[in-house]
């Protein structure tokens, strides 16, 4: 048992998945264990590779021990991520608003079509940002009404792995680590490019609290 | 109106509106609000200038000159918050019980009364401080650091708390029954003092520092997943103007030095072999793969070779002769020749090939010859001879060349 999922998890790792407990809870639990961390660890280095974890502690990946031998490859990682910031951040907003929620979607949150049906129904504004969201995110361009762009928008974020879809007929998803990967990722350029929010912008939310 | 009734006027006003004062300088940074309860309390604080409206209609703003004052006269008390106030209280207390034994040891009565109104005096007032000490902490507990509005103050606030309550509780792990016995003594004063008043205050205190702990440390944990939420929310709108504003944004990572951990996760890596398509040792084994892979690509089975279908006529009943090859014919007329009455006595291979005029070649007619002879032995063997006319061949031993054979009737004595 313990060697299928010293396996499982070496293979999803080196896949390039982000294990979590939704994501995969058996193989998040496996990581939970320090002794199977370095167990794997020892491994992944062999292979010039490390195992990594997501500041909430929420998810693992795999990483390169050296990344300056790998610049091209993380390089086409990197510009693939970064081509969805746009549609990515849009549908964060989309979705905060949508569920009225005081942050946006972090691992482990459940989201409802149902519910985002509903949001969308009372609210003509969340209509048109919905289709915002799906021009930008490419699978919901195609044609179709405000419901099926946001089943295209789901499965598409469900596809990519930023969602997982617990049942298919009543479509409950939960959002899986690689959201905050994404934060991780999207904070380390804000920094970079020195991207600042206009004074006054959205002040004071997230005070609430 | 004279200066001294001025003076009595205002400081009357302050005595009279004390709590609203109060409340207004420690929780809401100066301002008494405009509510129907403070109206009298605000028409006399601007009658006698100790507060002044402002631009918004929320309320007035206490004067400089009394939050100056008010704080002036709480110093004592905020100075004494901090917890060194309470060690020291503590350790002047045990060396003031040594001196008061000593005295008492010495019968120095006059110093031992003295020392004994002290020790009095200081156990009452550690007592009193611990409470204030308490009520200081149940009030940031009971407004959860409202007075201030960044999430970051309210957090180094909820966190200083956290660690003076954890000091005082060090202080009193260190202050046990058996030290504060030591004390006391036999002295009955001190005992007293000590070991009910002092131990029993500090046993609430404790027990009411674990309880306030807990909350603090509950409220700590909700400020700092506000905060988390507050720099997500900040993350995302700002990306989300950004590219309000340059749709086209597109990161190069090429500048980014010091990549984090989140910008080296790997690319896939399939783990895959590939063959040595060249191998001609694998010849067969990579055809049978290919085949396989064209047909499960192409989602059909590999195509059989269809086999020559003969068209068969359905005829009537009648045996169809089988057809004899002309060879197997010669060969019954050879042995007929020899073997039939008034026959040839001997006959010769090539003697036959001749006379029959056979299409094959002679070595072929040797072969069935002599297969013919060979397999028919029992039969022809007591009744023709075989003579081989052979040479051997040279430099290969064994091997003979065979020139004709020749068959001869066996004649019976």
């Amino acid at each position: 048992m313990m060697n299928a999922c010293f396996s499982d998890c070496v293979e999803a790792l080196l896949a390039g998945k982000v294990i979590c407990e939704t994501s995969e809870e058996g193989l998040y639990r496996y990581l939970r264990s320090e002794a199977s961390r370095t167990e794997v660890n020892g491994f992944l280095y062999r292979l010039e590779r490390i195992l990594l974890v997501t500041n909430d502690q929420a998810g693992y990946y795999c990483g390169y021990v050296h990344p300056e031998q790998f610049r091209p490859k993380i390089r086409r990682q990197f510009e693939v991520v970064a081509s969805e910031f746009d549609g990515l951040v849009q549908w964060l907003r989309w979705a905060r608003s949508a569920t009225n929620a005081d942050r946006p979607l972090m691992a482990r949150d459940t989201i409802r079509e149902s519910d985002l049906l509903a949001a969308i129904e009372d609210s003509p504004v969340l209509q048109t940002q919905l289709l915002d969201v799906a021009h930008k995110l490419k699978p919901g361009r195609a044609q179709g009404d405000p419901k099926q762009k946001l089943r295209a928008v789901l499965e598409y974020l469900a596809d990519n792995d930023y969602l997982k879809c617990l049942s298919g007929a009543s479509s409950v998803y939960v959002a899986t680590a690689k959201w905050s990967l994404l934060y991780e990722q999207l904070e380390f350029v804000r920094q970079f490019e020195g991207i600042q929010q206009d004074a006054g912008q959205d002040e004071g939310r997230g005070n609430q609290g | 109106m004279s200066r001294q009734e001025e003076a009595r006027a205002a400081t009357s006003a302050l005595t009279r509106y004390i709590e609203p004062v109060c409340e207004a300088a420690f929780q809401h940074r100066g301002t008494v609000e405009n509510t129907d309860a403070n109206l009298t309390a605000i028409d006399s604080l601007l009658k006698n200038r100790l507060a002044f409206r402002t631009d918004d209609d929320f309320g007035v703003q206490l004067t400089g000159v009394v939050m100056r004052m008010l704080h002036h006269v709480t110093k004592t008390y905020r100075l004494r918050l901090a917890v060194g106030s309470v060690a020291d209280m503590l350790e002047h207390l045990k060396t003031d019980c040594e001196n008061y034994r000593r005295a008492q040891v010495g019968g120095q009565i006059e110093d031992q009364q003295g020392l004994e109104a002290d020790i009095q005096e200081q156990v009452f007032e550690l007592v009193d401080l611990l409470r204030e000490l308490i009520q200081q902490f149940s009030f940031w507990v009971h407004t959860e650091f409202g007075t201030f509005s960044s999430i970051d103050i309210k957090i180094a606030k909820n966190q200083e708390a956290l660690s003076k309550i954890g000091r005082l509780n060090q202080l009193f792990a260190e202050c046990t029954i058996v030290e504060l016995n030591d004390m006391a003594g036999n002295d009955p004063l001190l005992s007293r003092l000590l070991m009910k008043t002092l131990k029993r205050t500090m046993d609430d205190c404790r027990q009411e520092l674990v309880n306030i702990a807990h909350r603090l440390r509950e409220i700590l944990a909700r400020l700092q997943n506000d905060r988390e939420n507050q720099l997500l929310n900040h993350l995302v709108d700002t990306f989300a103007q950004h590219y309000q504003r340059h749709p086209g944004f597109a990161p190069n990572i090429d500048l980014y030095s010091n990549l984090p951990d989140s910008m080296v996760k790997v690319a896939p890596l399939l783990l895959v072999a590939y063959p040595n398509l060249a191998s001609p040792t694998d010849h067969d084994l990579l055809t049978e793969l290919a085949c396989q892979a064209a047909a499960s690509i192409s989602g059909t089975k590999p195509r059989r070779e269809k086999p020559d279908f003969v068209p068969v006529t359905v005829g009537s009943d009648e045996p169809i002769p089988e057809q004899v090859d002309p060879i197997y014919s010669s060969v019954d007329f050879f042995f007929d020749a020899l073997l039939s009455d008034g026959g040839l006595h001997a006959l010769s291979a090539s003697e036959g090939y001749q006379q029959l005029g056979l299409d094959v070649e002679f070595d072929i007619w040797l072969m069935v010859l002599i297969s013919r002879y060979r397999t028919q032995d029992k039969v022809l063997a007591n009744k023709v001879e075989l003579e081989i006319d052979e040479t051997p061949v040279a430099n290969y031993s064994g091997n003979h060349v065979v020139r004709d054979l020749k068959f001869r009737k066996v004649v019976h004595g």
